[in-house]
């Protein structure tokens, strides 16, 4: 009960003269001038909460299954497909592959993938610029992987947006195509801050761009020193065994090296 | 412009808080190193917010400076970017401060029947 004006009830505390604190936590405030009292929630709650937990429920269930995850990312046309086309062609890998293939529209990729000899689902976003946890949920309740499978999430190209959302992977790999510009990883840190691998595309393109290899690996260690580092070329198969012996060590490890 | 899903995450929040409450201010804490834009989201909310029960909602968006723990010296300092140098030289920084993104609070307005 207020001291001051005598109203609420026994179950406030008085807090100071015109403001009531509720057993709940909240706060009442009220001007005896109008019949109107502001509350302030408490409310100090993580933005992207309901994403991450998600993403917690997405990592438990693809590690039940022994299933190691990667999220594919980069700036639209990197090659992210063209890797994935040659890759499902090529690696001898122990188990099946299973690809989400994320896109604001058209299924495209997906059919790509199949002509490639893959599973593939493919998820349009609209007007979203990234794939989340949600999205990858739902992908994971259509593409069924089996237990042990390799699953390849190839996220909406776009250098900025994905970085933010954990999907439950349990790697990020960075795709930057020879195209791009050396300077990229300072440019857009965060992408490459969480990445694990650095996968440096296109390589047989290197004697006709101006792309300095060594600047653009000091700068993805200056954002992130734990970063690992290969260089490809899915059209000539250059580099492309590096890439294999990686996915074949993830497969073996079955290492989760995101925090869970 | 992932700015409009962080909006819409922020109206779910507000929705969930406030049920059958009028919002007048939420206020929202937007780390520097956060990958937000706060003036991105300052314009993606009213958007995000529209036929919600934050529709009128004054969006109240407070920038948390960055803060990065040097793993070498073990001092923390106020820092622009993922990336950089401790005074000492080292370049090994975990960031401290700075990459999260809260709904601190929401003020909501209700009718009393005391006056």
């Amino acid at each position: 009960m207020c001291e001051s004006c005598g109203c609420g009830d026994a179950e406030w505390t008085v807090h100071t003269p015109h403001y009531h604190m509720h057993a709940g936590g909240m706060v009442h405030r009220h001007d005896h001038d109008k019949a109107r009292a502001i509350g302030i929630i408490d409310v100090g709650a993580k933005i992207l909460a309901a994403n991450d937990a998600i993403a917690v429920r997405n990592r438990a269930w693809l590690s039940a299954r022994g299933i190691v995850a990667l999220n594919l990312m980069s700036a639209p046309g990197a090659g992210k497909t063209t890797l994935l086309e040659r890759t499902l062609r090529e690696f001898r890998s122990t188990s099946p592959i299973v690809v989400i293939e994320g896109d604001q529209a058209t299924d495209n990729d997906a059919m790509r993938i199949r002509a490639a000899g893959g599973r593939s689902v493919q998820i349009n976003t609209g007007k979203g610029c990234h794939l989340d946890a949600a999205m990858v949920e739902h992908g994971l309740a259509e593409a069924n992987p089996p237990n042990g499978a390799l699953l390849m999430i190839e996220n909406v190209g776009n250098l900025v947006c994905p970085s933010l959302f954990d999907l439950g992977e349990g790697g990020r790999i960075a795709l930057l195509s020879v195209t791009e510009g050396d300077d990229k990883p300072l440019k857009y840190p965060h992408m490459f801050a969480g990445a694990d691998l650095l996968l440096l595309t296109k390589i047989d393109l290197l004697p006709y761009v101006e792309f300095d290899v060594g600047k653009a690996i000091d700068a993805a260690l200056q954002v992130n020193p734990r970063i690992s580092e290969l260089r490809v070329s899915a059209k000539t198969g250059e580099g492309m065994q590096s890439w294999f012996d990686w996915l074949g060590r993830k497969q073996i490890g079955r290492s989760v090296d995101r925090p869970v | 412009m992932h700015e409009l899903a962080i909006a819409e995450a922020i109206i779910a929040l507000v929705e969930d808080a406030t049920p059958g409450q009028h919002v007048v201010t939420v206020t929202v804490e937007i780390g520097a190193l956060s990958g937000v834009s706060r003036e991105a989201l300052q314009f993606a909310l009213p958007f995000a917010a529209e036929g919600t029960a934050g529709e009128k909602a004054v969006f109240d968006l407070i920038e948390v400076g960055g803060r990065a723990a040097c793993q070498e010296c073990g001092t923390d300092f106020p820092v622009k970017s993922l990336y950089g140098l401790c005074a000492c030289g080292s370049p090994r920084l975990t960031i401290i401060a700075g990459q999260d993104l809260v709904v601190r609070s929401i003020e909501v307005e209700e009718v009393v029947e005391h006056v």
